[in-house]
């Protein structure tokens, strides 16, 4: 080991929407990299061990190594030329950064969109449909005595979920942790999350809907029919004998895991999950909240809300932001053969979008931003390597309950940030905008004044 | 598992009316995962499986898709 | 005497046309139509870079082609007549208030999203949402007619406040959700969760189908006011069957979640 050893008190991990800020890492400085995550869970040790540093070009164009500007230079001609640019992820990246990818988009006339749109984004719009009873993490552990967790398995996904904010931790009205805690997960299979699960209700695939549904019927004191055993799995006993728990908490929470997006019914699902919190209100004060994936995606949605005005799928073709899921979010846009050209910020869409998706994806000029190779950086004509979020980035991520959170990075790493590349990119962008439009004789053409 | 004379360490295609892909069988106690339920990660491989039609919203069908299951020899 | 479009360049990224419409058209020349501007993407080109234009100063406008990448024609439109001989695409008659457009071919996703009158016939198959609420909105369709004569997919009539939506082939999940008033008829099947959300109106199928749990059976009746519905759909070439006009429907009320106001009339054979 050697003598040149940091320790970096309260880091924050940014693997998972947790946001976990009581890191302790232990950092060698002459090797570069995290030798001891205290606090980290599983998932956490995994992100800051793998971030090491690995040797290679900056930048690349079209697989050939490249110069920075010369690169920025390539991808600012790429995306100016294009009719119909999108941008698309950010989920993995400062807030800071996603601030510069909304201007360039302005700038571009693009689309931007987020890893929201195939994660929680139809929690996303749900919420625009039936409203939202929400809450922060801090309160759950503070108050919550009933925790129900649907269509999620938080011990593999979020690990400290349970333990910092949810099920075991002692707070102000739950003295007692998880023994004041009543805690239910809906799920269609068993998985390492159920046993601490007080009720588990093993749910009839695709059912979700009707359950919740029947649930709300129960709530507003109707009668539902015992066949509901049937449809859903679920006996009516049970769920009279759920709904009543739910009733008389004193302060109940539900988190919605991707089992609700992801399947048929998707924005309904997440909709009767937010109807059913409302409904509950009427005799106690129930939240719901969605349980989100990466690190900053929670950042991603407010950072393009408070830019835009919308959270994801925002069209700025017009000159205006226009937003409309399912049309400008990127799977659409992709699939249907829409866009031709994209910059894909810290998210890795080669990977799993669509098949038809990704093979729009090999037809156009990618600009691709990640910390390494990845399957979008290799079909990329521009691919960038940038520095880690977090790690050797500071910068401010957004935890799952939107609470800002500061970022202490450890060590500096060789590489350039996200927002140092896209600052670049957004000058060069800017000016050639400009160039263009004093080219086509509009000289009074409107475009915004750069953001600094 | 039993049902379709399957056992772990098998190599089973998984089809439907988007693509297909080539999977490897684990087990689980049917208290765990039901009959007629396949768990397979999120990434390249259930891509191949996935609809690209989001109904207006953006989203892909990403779960509880319907498959075929056949055995293939290894 | 029409104004027709010929589509001769197909364009590689979605073209966006709100100007096609008779609203905006009708009074122009051939020459002035041709210099309309559409976008493509985010540039903005002229119709005649995609139409061959002929025609002048008519309220009745005929498109040809594959316009499946065109969104938005007919958008507002208060008046006169679109005929489109082909496929089209998203935004079709956005929120028209009068006017009448036929389409050929299938057409995109959000048909007459919000429309307040006036009447969409499509013959082939049309896409998600139509006569839906954009997302964010409260209300969708406000009443004028859709006849589809194919197949609709999800969310038929989200939010409908009135007016008739009939589907003479399958519709998708979430028919008629979150419904305030209105008619949707639907002649084939219905997906799943039909009706969630529904406040008042009535989804009316020719095939029985399974409904959510909060939906409660009433009775089996003949309705009257059908008759004259289905009289109608026949005059129009929607294949409705004799004994189904004068047929036995079962009706099932609900959402009761909502105001248990609304109506399923499934056919009762």
């Amino acid at each position: 080991m050697s003598e040149n050893i940091k320790i970096v008190k309260n880091a924050t991990c940014t693997f998972c929407g947790c946001v976990c800020d009581d890191m302790e890492l232990t950092v060698d400085l002459d090797k570069k990299q995290i030798i001891k995550a205290k606090n980290a869970c599983v998932l956490g040790r995994a992100w800051f061990a793998e971030h090491t540093i690995q040797e290679g070009p900056v930048a690349l164009i079209d697989g050939k190594e490249s110069k920075l500007e010369d690169a920025i230079e390539e991808a600012a001609q790429t995306l100016t030329k294009a009719k119909f640019p999108i941008t698309y992820g950010l989920s993995d990246t400062t807030c800071e950064a996603q601030r510069q990818a909304v201007a360039i988009t302005d700038f571009i006339r693009g689309t931007i969109d987020t890893t929201t749109s195939v994660c929680h984004g139809p929690s996303g719009l749900a919420f625009q449909g039936v409203g939202e009873s929400t809450m922060t993490l801090g309160e759950v552990k503070n108050r919550a005595d009933f925790v129900m967790y649907w269509g999620g398995n938080p011990a593999e996904s979020h690990p400290r979920h349970f333990t910092r904010y949810s099920v075991t931790p002692k707070g102000m009205f739950t003295p007692n942790g998880k023994k004041d805690r009543t805690v239910v997960l809906v799920d269609v299979r068993r998985t390492a999350s159920t046993p601490v699960a007080d009720i588990f209700l093993q749910v009839k695939p695709g059912k979700d809907f009707e359950l919740a549904w029947a649930m709300r019927a129960l709530v507003k004191g109707h009668t539902v029919d015992a066949s509901i055993e049937e449809e859903t799995g679920i006996s009516l006993e049970v769920l009279t004998d759920l709904v009543e728990r739910m009733k008389n908490c004193n302060y109940g929470v539900l988190f919605m895991g991707m089992g609700l997006t992801m399947t048929r019914g998707r924005h309904f699902n997440s909709g009767a999950i937010m109807a059913l919190a409302t409904d509950l209100n009427e005799f106690t004060h129930f939240v719901a909240k969605p349980v989100r994936g990466h690190g900053n995606v929670t950042g991603a949605d407010n950072v393009v809300s408070w830019q835009t005005g919308y959270p994801f799928g925002v069209n700025f073709s017009k000159g205006y932001p226009r937003f409309n899921p399912g049309e400008f979010t990127t799977v659409d846009t992709l699939s249907r053969g829409d866009a031709d050209a994209a910059l894909i910020i810290a998210s890795d869409p080669a990977a799993n979008f669509p098949q038809a998706a990704i093979n729009h994806l090999h037809k156009i000029p990618v600009v691709s931003f990640d910390t390494k190779e990845t399957a979008t950086s290799q079909l990329a004509h521009v691919a960038f390597r940038t520095s880690t979020y977090g790690i050797n980035t500071g910068g401010t991520a957004y935890r799952m309950d939107d609470v800002p959170i500061t970022l202490r990075p450890a060590f500096e790493s060789p590489f350039p940030s996200d927002e140092e590349i896209l600052t670049a990119l957004k000058k060069r962008v800017h000016e050639l905008v400009i160039a263009k439009s004093r080219s086509q004789g509009a000289g009074t053409a409107k475009v915004a004044a750069p953001i600094r | 598992m039993l049902r379709l004379n399957l056992s772990d360490g098998d190599s089973v295609r998984l089809s439907n009316n988007t693509g297909e892909f080539i999977a490897t069988c684990k087990s689980k106690k049917i208290k765990d995962l039901p009959t007629g339920l396949i768990f397979i990660a999120y990434g390249p491989s259930s891509s191949r499986l996935m609809e690209s039609d989001t109904g207006g919203s953006g989203m892909p069908i990403s779960k509880n898709l319907r498959v075929q299951v056949e055995k293939v020899a290894a | 005497m029409t104004i027709s479009l010929s589509l001769h360049t197909q364009p590689d990224v979605p073209l966006e046309a709100e100007l096609i419409s008779p609203d905006k058209l009708a009074g122009l020349t051939t020459a002035e139509i041709e210099k309309q501007t559409v976008e493509h993407g985010n540039q903005k080109t002229t119709i005649a870079d995609f139409f061959t234009v002929a025609g002048e100063k008519s309220d009745s406008l005929v498109l040809e082609g594959d316009l499946s990448k065109i969104k938005h024609i007919g958008s507002g439109m208060s008046f006169g007549k679109i005929n489109i001989n082909g496929d089209v695409g998203a935004h079709l008659g956005t929120a028209m208030s009068g006017g009448e457009i036929v389409v050929e071919g299938n057409v995109g996703d959000w048909l007459a999203p919000e429309m307040l009158a006036g009447r969409v016939e499509v013959k082939g198959n049309a896409g998600h949402m139509v006569g839906s609420a954009y997302r964010g909105s409260p209300a969708g369709i406000l009443g004028g007619e859709i006849i589809i004569h194919g197949n609709a997919r999800n969310e038929v009539g989200h939010a409908m406040r009135n007016g008739m939506i009939v589907i003479g082939g399958d519709s998708g999940d979430f028919t008629g959700v979150n419904m305030l008033a209105g008619t949707i008829i639907v002649l084939g099947e219905l997906g799943i969760r039909t009706g969630a959300g529904l406040r008042r109106g009535s989804v009316v199928c020719m095939k029985n189908s399974k409904l959510l749990p909060t939906f409660s059976y009433s009775c089996v009746y003949q309705p009257t006011y059908l008759r004259l519905y289905l009289l109608y759909l026949q005059s129009l070439g929607l294949g409705i069957r004799e004994e189904q006009i004068m047929g036995h429907y079962e009706r099932w009320c609900g959402d009761i979640i909502e105001f248990n106001r609304g109506e399923i009339l499934l056919y009762h054979e």
